[in-house]
């Protein structure tokens, strides 16, 4: 392996590590305010201290969100002039509270590049840092910013979270959210944050994502204060307090309660006869589901820093003719005609003999060249292609057939069946023999996000194994040993007994 | 010790509050009022049309564009303030009001003063999304209006100019308001002219502003019960 290879592949794996360290980070779980400490409110006193050692090189020397660590951040370290904060508990506008800050400095901003500082700094430090970054301001002087009212909480009962989907629908949440809640609505596309920026609407079904925090108390709040610098509005006048907690069971209810680790095994499981097409038949729907998050493709030029979609969920099922792949992902916009279309690409080692080693994650290299299974949207089914780096994949001279590719996009879900012949395989291919470790990376691109060509979302490797089927001689083990211990025990308890 | 320093606290608040713009104005008898009045002129205007890409099954296929609304050189919707009045004629108490309606804002132009409060209604039967930003970004209010008529109120809390967009896909949708720190404003009619009456006699400094077409400040003398006139060409 060459040396750049090495470097690229150490970055990418580094940068996967930050990404699934930053995703999957304890949430900043909304919490009673910490105690003030008495601290030195100057603006050249320790908070100006800490603020010059840790927070300037991202957010800038005078707190304008510009600092030279900010050039490749999305989203972009905050902008302190404008006194603009998002997580905050006080009205529409307002400026946050002493406290809001205190616990975005603590907590910091799970998916962002801001870490809870907690663990580094001591409570004094927080606060006056936190007096510091107010400074950067006219927002805060002559403001008296006022904590919002938390009416009580509504328990997300079944008759709760109906309510709230009603209301989902009469207060338009959709319009921007989506119908299901994956960022998809009718005006998702033009958003922009008070600087200009394009914005999303964030993905509902992935809590993981949600910048403040995910409890109903996080969501509730977000709802009544709005998120300011975002055109995420104030629903505090036009919803009462009972409705926004009937909202916030509601959105909850869209996610799963827990939120998904990160696969390190993606399996495949036998199935006798046909493999199902249908993504809601019994077979998929009991196939294990495999969590991967992507992470933008920023080693080779053109790079890319902001994909869009997040991750995918993968299931395989085998037989002794055909693999299958259903993968699923989020994206908010459906892109078939022109250049930048939605795509995705499942890719493998290219040769049997090298099966069992992991090649470089971004479509191999002249030494371990990979199978690249690209589907792309508007095309009559996947195809096959010969990886040995980004620049160098074409037709694979020996493809492989696809005995069905089965694609559908609706309410911001793309599921994407892909059938392999393993029977059909050309020779020297990769076998996908049962209880063997194949590597897989997946990529994916947004059109509507102008994602083509090395502007993509990536993986690093994943192991894949097909279970075996099995054999009738496990079960007869089993029911042997069973009986075996039922017959020791007896054996043991007579002795007993005997003496 | 504890109670002391509360009460320095508070004593510090109090001081910041009475130094806030919001409070600085008092309004008072005012004696010998004068009158100003005039008419803004300036151009070229543009009475084009927007295409409506969003609801248009409410909005209609296109909405009037009123960023530079002029006629025989003389410029409707310009804002006239007089600068630097501390005590004068007592304010509107009732609310401004801005209006969601066929897709746009209504009124398009106002001038209002800080501290009082505006009224943001939506008589359409969509979701509009109001969205207002101080100093051309900084948010100061952003509502969601998702049903026909509601009604949210919410404070002026800062002199400044602020603009209104539309965050529920309706990016023709703009609006303005000149936030003053005295009741002394007006906004030019299809005429171009305005009138501010009541002022204090004295020497001023007048800005006028308009969107699109430019701004300019000049100085007044408002003479004891005098009517003054002020005309003034806007060049962009
Ligand atoms: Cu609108």
């Amino acid at each position: 392996m060459s040396k750049k290879i090495l470097a690229g592949g150490s970055l990418g794996a580094l940068g996967l590590a930050i990404l699934v360290s930053i995703l999957f980070s304890t949430p900043a779980h909304t919490q009673e305010p910490a105690k003030k400490a008495a601290v030195d409110q100057t603006a050249t006193g320790e908070g100006k201290n800490i603020y010059d050692k840790y927070c300037a090189w991202c957010h800038g020397e005078k707190g304008a969100g510009d600092g030279p660590g900010a050039t490749y951040q999305i989203p972009r370290p905050r902008d302190f002039t404008s006194g603009a904060y998002k997580f905050r508990f006080t009205p529409s506008g307002d400026p946050p509270l002493d406290e809001d800050i205190f616990k975005s400095v603590a907590e910091g901003f799970p998916g962002t590049s801001m870490p809870p500082w907690k663990h580094a700094l001591t409570e004094k430090q927080m606060w006056a840092v936190t007096h510091y970054i107010k400074t950067f301001s006219d927002a805060f002087k002559d403001a008296k910013p006022k904590k919002i009212e938390i009416a009580k909480q509504i328990s997300p009962s079944k008759e709760s979270i109906e309510k709230g989907a009603k209301l989902y629908k009469d207060s338009k949440c959709w319009e921007c959210h989506g119908d299901e809640g994956r960022g998809d609505g009718p005006s998702a596309k033009d958003l922009k944050d008070d600087w200009g920026n394009p914005i999303r609407a964030a993905d509902l079904t992935q809590p993981w994502t949600y910048r403040g925090g995910s409890t109903h108390l996080d969501i509730f709040r977000n709802f009544t204060t709005g998120l300011n610098g975002t055109p995420m509005p104030s629903y505090a006048d036009t919803n009462s307090d009972e409705d926004r907690w009937h909202l916030a069971n509601y959105v909850r209810s869209m996610a799963p309660e827990k939120d998904p680790s990160v696969a390190t095994l993606l399996s495949s499981a036998p199935v006798k006869g046909p493999i199902p097409d249908d993504p809601e038949s019994a077979a998929w729907k009991g196939a294990r589901e495999g969590f991967l998050p992507f992470m933008p493709q920023i080693v080779e030029e053109p790079r890319h820093f902001t994909p869009t979609v997040t991750a995918a969920f993968v299931r395989s099922l085998y037989n002794d003719d055909e693999i299958a792949f259903l993968i699923r992902w989020s994206d908010p916009t459906e892109s078939k005609e022109g250049t930048a279309v939605d795509a995705f690409a499942l890719q493998f080692p290219a040769r049997e003999g090298e099966a069992g080693t992991k090649p470089y994650f971004l479509n191999g290299d002249e030494e371990n060249p990979v199978m690249v299974w690209l589907w792309k949207h508007g095309t009559a089914g996947a195809v096959d292609l010969l990886g040995k780096g980004l620049k160098a994949t074409g037709p694979n001279p020996k493809p492989g057939t696809f005995t069905k590719t089965v694609a559908s996009f609706n309410k911001g879900e793309y599921k994407l069946l892909v059938k392999y012949s393993i029977k059909d395989r050309p020779q020297g291919a990769v076998s996908f023999a049962p209880g063997g470790f194949i590597p897989v990376a997946l990529q994916v691109w947004d059109g509507g996000n102008g994602e083509e060509g090395s502007k993509k979302g990536v993986t690093t490797w994943t192991w894949f194994t097909l279970e075996k089927p099995t054999p009738v001689s496990v079960y007869l083990y089993t029911v042997l040993a069973v009986v075996g211990a039922v017959v020791a025990q007896g054996w043991i308890v007579r002795r007993v007994r005997r003496s | 010790m504890k109670n002391a320093s509360r009460f320095t606290m508070g004593a510090i608040a109090a001081l910041f509050l009475a130094a806030s713009p919001a409070l600085a104005y008092e309004a008072a008898d005012v004696k010998d009022g004068g009158s100003l009045s005039g008419t803004i002129t300036g151009g070229p205007g543009k009475a084009g049309t927007i295409k409506v890409t969003k609801n248009d099954d409410v909005c209609g296929k296109m909405v009037a564009d009123e960023s530079s609304k002029v006629k025989d050189n003389k410029i409707e919707g310009a804002v006239v303030t007089i600068q630097g009045i501390a005590k004068g004629k007592k304010a509107d108490t009732k609310p401004a009001v801005i209006d969601n309606a066929q897709c746009v804002f209504v009124p398009h132009v106002q001038a209002a003063m800080v501290g009082s409060k505006i009224d943001i209604k939506n008589s359409d039967p969509i979701l509009h999304n109001s969205h207002a930003y101080i100093g051309g970004k900084i948010t100061t209010f952003n509502v969601a209006l998702p049903n026909k008529g509601q009604k949210v109120t919410k404070p002026l809390k800062k002199a400044g100019l602020m603009n209104v967009k539309c965050d529920a896909g309706h990016t023709w949708m703009k609006a303005w308001i000149v936030v003053h720190d005295s009741p002394y404003y007006a906004v030019t009619d299809a005429k171009g002219s305005f009138k501010i009456d009541n002022v204090p006699p004295g020497k001023y400094k007048v800005k006028v502003w308009h969107e699109t077409l430019g701004e300019t400040e000049k100085e007044v003398t408002i003479a004891a019960k005098g009517a003054a006139k002020l005309d003034a060409a806007l060049k962009k």
